[in-house]
């Protein structure tokens, strides 16, 4: 594969090469967790009283855009699972691409493992819906 | 209210400004050599209309900009370039700004937990500020279950509890509804008056600023007009634009000569600051203005100038008459003339009157 050639079959730049491609969709979910607070006036406060930048950060933005992180992960984590294109160019293999290689050689394992990557799955929308709704109370 | 913050009490810090420039981008001057002195505890009011700088003297203060020129002396000590968390400054804001994911109680604790204060010491503060402004009981709500006025009484509890230097009041009351504002602007000085910290108080509504403050300060295009006391400041403007924007005021066009203004048939001694011999154009306050119909001879036996009255308005503790002067070149000048509210029905559109100034109670600050 051409990429490995340029950039060798390291994980850190198949990361870095995710962390691009879930830049944009990330960063919708931020920026409207961000508009829903007034960042400005809270952070200003925050300082008046005596807080650092950092502490602003961590202690005011950040558990403010609590459901926006998490949100902004989730989404994450879908989108980089299914990604074949990328993995690929890394000469590497898919979750899907090997589900498929496994059922080749073992159905009943492959049978297992997709029931498996059906449950987190479910759990993982579970868990969000929650989290949407703890915020709103 | 028995609650009293023991090492606030009678604490007060002066506050120096001088000579503070500030320039935004396409060379606006927010301000421009804008000097004033807060004495400790005092309660100061900046009044002007928007745009005069009056946010951005608070926000230098605060540290929240930085000045392009002059220095900010906060007890004695430069602090210019000391940034914002070090100042040590108590800030209520216009928008609401309690943190939301807080209740009111740990909003108030947030500031003494970076003082490093322990826990029984902060529940103490917190519960005592909460009493003082009045929400021992909406101690555990989030920002969201409280009304505004009551989020803004948990934002000044907040500014409070960590015993700043000087508290800063930017515009806290604009968002809020007319009767909640004026209670809360009383509340407001019982509490500064209380606790003695010295407050700088900013907004654009002169009743707010007249109301509470010891010293209220005028400021036009980045400085300051005129700094006095709220009766002072009525009765005594030092410039037009004082006396044009403090209290509603007639502009009338009348003869000037030797410090005398010949307006509405009398003569008005002009204030100090005025312009010279010559036309020009008056200003004179509704209150200091006498109206009587035609006829009664009840204007105080001086004659006085004929008018005739376009509108009658009732306004609850008073009353408002405008009516327009006769002239013989061209439209009279409008004239509005406040009375008591049982007076109104008196006078009705297109009635003639005779206008008079009233002894001693007119105004007249010449603005050609």
């Amino acid at each position: 594969m051409p990429v490995t050639y340029l950039l060798g079959e390291g994980t850190v730049w198949l990361g870095l090469a995710y962390v691009i491609l879930v830049l944009p969709y990330a960063y919708r979910s931020l920026d409207a967790g961000l508009r829903a607070i007034d960042v400005k006036t809270l952070s200003e406060a925050a300082r008046s009283l005596g807080a650092s930048w950092l502490r602003v950060m961590w202690q005011i933005v950040l558990p403010n855009l609590r459901t926006a992180v998490l949100s902004a992960s989730f989404l994450s984590v879908a989108l980089v699972l299914g990604e074949f294109t990328i993995a690929n160019l890394f000469s590497r293999k898919n979750l899907q691409v090997a589900m498929f290689e496994l059922g080749k050689s073992d159905g009943q394992l492959s049978v297992a493992v997709g029931l498996a990557s059906l449950v987190f799955a479910f759990v993982v929308l579970f868990a969000m819906s929650f989290v949407g709704r703890k915020e709103k109370s | 209210m028995t609650a009293t913050p023991s090492p606030a009490a009678s604490r007060g810090t002066e506050v120096r400004l001088t000579d503070l420039t500030r320039v935004y981008a396409g060379n606006v001057r927010a301000l421009d050599g804008f000097t004033l002195h807060i004495a400790p505890g005092e309660f100061v009011a900046l009044l002007g209309p928007s745009g005069c700088g009056k946010t951005t003297a608070l926000r230098l203060l605060a540290g929240l900009e930085d000045a392009d020129g002059g220095t900010i002396e906060v007890g004695g000590r430069d602090v210019t370039n000391v940034p914002t968390s070090k100042r040590d400054m108590g800030m209520v804001f216009q928008a609401y700004s309690l943190f939301p994911h807080m209740t009111a109680r740990q909003n108030v604790e947030f500031g003494l937990q970076l003082r490093k204060q322990d826990k029984a010491t902060r529940h103490g503060r917190a519960a005592d500020m909460l009493d003082l402004v009045g929400l021992s009981k909406q101690a555990d709500r989030y920002a969201h279950q409280m009304s505004g006025g009551q989020q803004q009484r948990v934002a000044l509890a907040r500014a409070l509890a960590i015993e700043p230097q000087v508290l800063l009041l930017d515009e806290p009351l604009s968002a809020l509804d007319a009767k909640v504002r004026s209670q809360l602007r009383d509340e407001i000085r019982r509490i500064q008056l209380e606790v003695g910290t010295t407050t700088l108080f900013v907004t654009h509504d002169q009743e707010e600023a007249l109301a509470v403050a010891d010293r209220v300060g005028v400021m036009n295009a980045g400085r300051l007009e005129q700094l006095a006391s709220p009766a002072q400041l009525y009765k005594n403007p030092a410039t037009p634009f004082v006396a044009d924007f403090v209290g509603l005021t007639n502009r009338l066009h009348c003869r000037v000569a030797g410090g005398v203004a010949q307006v509405l048939g009398g003569a008005v001694p002009l204030l100090a600051g005025s312009a010279g011999d010559g036309l020009a154009i008056v200003l004179v306050r509704p209150e200091g203005v006498t109206i009587a119909p035609v006829g009664s001879g009840g204007s105080g036996g001086s004659g006085g100038a004929a008018a005739t009255v376009v509108s009658a308005s009732f306004l609850g503790a008073s009353g408002k008459i405008v009516a327009r002067l006769e002239s013989s070149e061209g439209v009279g000048d409008l004239v509005s003339v406040q009375v008591d509210n049982t007076d109104v029905t008196a006078y009705a559109p297109g009635q003639r009157v005779l206008l008079a100034p009233r002894g001693d109670a007119a105004l007249a600050v010449s603005a050609t």
